[in-house]
């Protein structure tokens, strides 16, 4: 097979919602645009996602600009975007249910409410308005917040994609890069079997395959993933009011970190994330086992962990039929910040991955990599997600 | 005129609220196109009817509601007395009790 | 629970499977989601429910008893029960995943009777296959069905699903249905052939040699139908299903040689019912959740597992056979299902490698010829591109999600390039019946507005749905106990 050759200015690798947001953001602006991915497009974790538009789940200590910022950006997005993305407002209710949670919860408000984000304390007692289907007897409380939102996860991405494709973006799905090309001390493209693409700047928005790729460039990128497990039910015409996740993600979320030995997975766990589609589809998760292994399949143990999770808090799904379950690498990083921004001595090369909430931040992280491109510089301060930042020995 | 001769159990289920004769193996769907339904559901955007088509549960169309399980397929399900089955006017959703 | 050797789907093929190898002391089991073992092609009715008589609105007991003694009487069902087998049924299997050390597989189970968990050390999968569905406009109202769903009535229930039939399709199977329709009284008003097989066919004659008992049993047909004065034209097809909420009649159109409508030569018919017969498609809903490489095949039926000589999949300890590897028929199912046998119980080490490879040598005659015969099937009555161009853009694709052709080709128009592309755009597959009813018809789609309409590679690239455990919807209290705790 010939080889085929391409040239453009700018080079997206990972057509998740940061890539598609990037990329559209980059055409839009004028600039010379291809989008990767090894798989079909929309793909990997944001595929698998819910949808969320999370907020008071931020990291706190660096975080919470871009997040606050990011949400801001949703109350306009549709009318910059000139398309439905399914966006409505949903609260947040994060349940606590052991005393160290509740302290790791009012530890976080006094940081949450000086950014403006107003969450609060309840009591199980009081749960009871904000979500009638929660049984109250599962948890002790719950930290409430009233502005989150949601999208439909696919008409997210489709919107980016379109606008991207109005300004002659190139999309290029079930085309994996396997080796970069370096000039100079500069990454001038990738190569992805007989193709090779040429570009003046390659940005990585990859997710749990950054560190593959960090390797092939010489890097070792600390960016390890969880394999997530989540359940699509049938509609429902019982009305979940807020998305439910877990304060035990501040607890468990690097849990299985240091355990995973090559190529094993351990036994899964279920940590409750519970969100529901605007047309009633219950999405029920997430099991997540820590592994070396990128391969996304979904395990009867995962499926049975999330499955009796939602049931010991959310009893009345118990007759819901499930229709589908999936799995996902999901990236994560051991300071719960991104890899955003240039890599140090190797121009040419900027990340744009392991975000802690993707969605709030995805269309202000689009705009922010297009500034940076087109005028080298950011008016959001990139510094804390810096690539070459040394991160906390465990 | 409706003539059974049969030495095989029979007994009630009830079909959208009335009483209807069945027979120890027979599928749900065999009973409702006995008891002249042909019309089992309506489909939850349009409201369109549907009602068998492939017969042998892959489909997913034949589905009615039995004893209180939603969007159960009628072509592979076996009555049994007492049986309540609805068929459905709107697209119906399984609760707990 | 732990067994040497699950078998999935007591069809013929499975059946012949679990027989092989229990006779060559394999510890097996035999597993299927209907109340009786046969599968689709081996039916059974329940005992006495042939003995119901009663007029109804829209169906009618069949009135040949004959007819019931001659689906009950298989021998291989009859050898299935005079075996040590064992058989569970009402069990759905709805995923299947590596067992935890290494050895083998574990499959999930649910049902009344059934252990949420099975070990198996080797699987055969025998799954077995559904009719391919050919859209057009009204093909979603009541009355139109498939012509597997009347046998499943006819065979299953003794009932005839309706008063007067219209039957529309290419091959054999709608023949039988129509025969059986007619000698149970049912008032079968067309039985419409879209292929028009013309001389270059004859080529595949020598395929019909050592087909004496299919030869017989179409004369069979021929004459029931012959005699009933059915009438039987070649070359045509319904193009449109007409009613109000239900069928009430049926637009038939004359065909050209790729399918397409000659539309002035055009009929309506007053019919109740409208069976469709355009063939089956393998049932890998299982295969591909487990992870076996699958290809398309449109001469077999769609995507099938790759499989070597003897059957296996591309994963370890894991074989495929009958029609939910590719179409073949029931002769060819139980071919396949004494290989894998045989096969497996090498595997198992309760052959010995002489005594298997003998014994698999003898079933390659039989083998090659059921092959040849198969392939004759696949080339003279695979649905022609034409058929496919039946549907508008108001016509329902993905049925359970409601979604039309104009919405796919919107999304193909937004820069989809496959299945599961098209599937998160517009929701296709994401129903029910995860994308089994859609999913093929979905690469089409996309094949044809490339301008490579029936194109096997263009289908092909476009690639299917994924396929995800729970492979069957079920509560959420079921997936609960998935992992035996």
């Amino acid at each position: 097979m010939a080889s085929a050759a391409h040239t453009c200015d700018a080079l997206v690798v990972g057509a998740g919602y940061i890539g598609c947001a990037v990329a559209a953001a980059l055409a839009a602006a004028g600039v010379r645009t291809a989008l990767l991915d090894r798989g079909p497009i929309p793909s990997g974790a944001s595929r698998a996602n819910y949808g969320n538009v999370q907020v008071q789940d931020a990291e706190l200590a660096h975080s919470l600009p871009m997040v606050t910022a990011g949400y801001r950006r949703f109350a306009t997005l549709e009318a910059e975007l000139g398309c439905s993305v399914g966006y409505r407002r949903v609260g947040s209710l994060l349940l606590i249910e052991t005393a160290a949670q509740q302290q790791i919860m009012a530890a976080r408000l006094p940081t949450l409410h000086a950014a403006g984000i107003v969450a609060e304390l309840v009591p199980a007692e009081h749960l009871a308005e904000l979500e009638p289907l929660l049984d109250r007897r599962a948890v002790l409380g719950a930290c409430y917040h009233a502005d989150e939102g949601q999208v439909s996860p696919f008409q997210f991405m489709a919107a980016f994609l379109r606008v991207g494709r109005r300004h002659g973006l190139a999309v290029h799905p079930h085309t994996e890069v396997t080796g970069f090309d370096i000039a100079g001390g500069r990454l001038v493209g990738v190569r992805a079997s007989a193709e090779r693409f040429s570009a003046g700047v390659t940005i990585l928005t990859t997710g749990a395959w950054t560190p593959r790729l960090g390797r092939l460039l010489g890097r070792d990128w600390a960016i390890p993933h969880v394999h997530g497990q989540a359940l699509v039910t049938e509609r429902s015409d019982l009305r979940l009011n807020n998305h439910l996740s877990s304060a035990a993600f501040f607890e468990a979320m690097h849990a299985g970190e240091g355990d995973a030995s090559a190529g094993e997975t351990r036994p899964a766990s279920a940590v409750l994330a519970v969100a529901q589609t605007a047309d009633g589809h219950f999405l029920l998760g997430e099991a997540g086992a820590s592994t070396e292994d990128l391969g996304a399949h979904a395990t009867g143990q995962g499926q049975a962990a999330v499955a009796r999770e939602v049931m010991r808090v959310l009893p009345v799904l118990a007759r819901l039929r499930v229709l589908r379950g999936w799995a996902a690498p999901v990236a994560f990083t051991a300071d719960s910040l991104p890899f955003l921004g240039p890599v140090r001595d190797l121009p040419g090369l900027i990340l744009a991955t392991a975000f802690k909430s993707t969605v709030v931040v995805t269309p202000l992280v689009g705009d922010a990599v297009a500034q940076w491109v087109c005028t080298g510089r950011t008016d959001l301060d990139l510094t804390p997600f810096s690539p070459d930042r040394k991160m906390a020995v465990e | 005129m409706q003539k059974m001769q049969t030495s095989v159990p029979a007994f009630i289920v009830h079909v959208d609220g009335r009483p209807v004769a069945a027979h120890a193996g027979e599928t749900v769907a065999a009973v409702l196109l006995a008891a002249g339904i042909r019309i089992f559901r309506r489909t939850a955007q349009r409201g369109e009817p549907r009602g068998v088509f492939c017969g042998i549960g892959v489909c997913y169309e034949c589905l009615v509601t039995v004893d209180g399980a939603a969007n159960t397929r009628a072509c592979v399900t076996v009555v049994a007395p007492g049986m309540v089955i609805e068929t459905g006017q709107a697209e119906r959703h399984n609760h707990a009790r | 629970m732990r067994v040497e050797l699950a078998v999935v789907g007591a069809g013929p093929a499975g059946i012949a499977a679990a027989l092989t190898a229990t006779a060559a002391g394999v510890e097996a089991i035999l597993l299927d989601s209907q109340p009786r073992p046969g599968g689709q092609y081996f039916r059974t009715a329940p005992p006495g429910v042939a003995e119901n008589v009663r007029s109804d609105d829209f169906s009618r007991p069949m009135r040949d008893r004959a007819t019931e003694v001659a689906t009950t009487n298989r021998p291989l069902l009859r050898q299935l029960t005079a075996s040590t087998v064992q058989v569970m049924t009402d069990v759905l299997v709805w995923g299947a995943f590596p067992a935890d050390d290494g050895q083998g597989w574990e499959l999930a189970l649910h049902g009344p009777h059934a252990p949420a968990r099975l070990t198996a050390r080797a699987l055969i999968l025998a799954t077995g296959a559904y009719d391919r569905p050919i859209p057009f406009p009204g093909w979603t109202l009541p009355g139109v069905m498939t012509a597997g769903g009347a046998q499943a009535f006819i065979k299953g229930q003794r009932r005839v699903p309706g008063r007067r039939f219209l039957l529309s399709g290419a091959g054999p199977l709608q023949i039988a249905v129509a025969a059986g329709l007619v000698q149970a009284g049912a008032e079968v008003v067309a039985l419409l052939e879209a292929s028009r097989p013309g001389l270059r066919d004859l080529c595949h004659a020598p395929a019909l040699w050592g087909q004496w008992g299919r030869l017989a049993e179409a004369v069979g047909y021929a004459r029931t139908l012959l005699a009933a004065r059915a009438p039987f034209r070649l070359g045509w097809a319904v193009t449109e299903a007409r009613g109000n909420e239900q069928v009430e009649e049926a637009v038939i159109c004359r065909l050209d040689r790729d399918g397409r409508s000659i539309t002035r030569r055009t009929e309506t018919l007053a019919v109740d019912t409208i069976i469709i017969g355009y063939g089956l498609i393998p049932s890998t809903a299982l295969s591909r959740q487990l992870g076996c490489a699958h290809e398309y095949r449109p001469d077999r039926g769609g995507y099938v597992p790759r499989r070597d000589a003897e059957l296996r999949t591309s994963l370890r300890g894991v074989f495929a056979v009958g029609d939910g590897a590719g179409i073949g028929g029931a002769e060819l199912a139980q071919i396949e299902g004494r290989i894998a046998g045989l096969a497996a119980a090498r595997d198992l080490g309760r052959l010995s490698d002489g005594a298997a490879q003998a014994a698999l040598r003898r079933e390659q005659p039989d083998l090659a010829r059921q092959r040849r015969f198969a392939a004759m099937l696949g080339a003279l009555f695979t649905p022609l591109p034409g058929l496919y161009a039946l549907a508008d853009d108001a016509t329902i694709i993905c049925r359970c999600e409601e979604i039309t052709l104009g919405d796919i080709r919107r999304a193909v128009a937004e820069g989809a390039t496959d299945a599961n592309e098209v599937k998160g755009l517009t929701r296709a597959g994401m129903g029910n019946c995860q994308g089994r009813v859609c999913g093929e018809l979905v690469s089409r789609i996309i094949a044809a507005e490339a301008g490579r309409a029936g194109e096997a590679v263009a289908i092909a690239a476009a690639g299917c749905f994924t396929a995800r455990p729970p492979i069957h919807p079920l509560p959420l209290a079921a997936l609960a106990q998935a992992d035996g705790l």
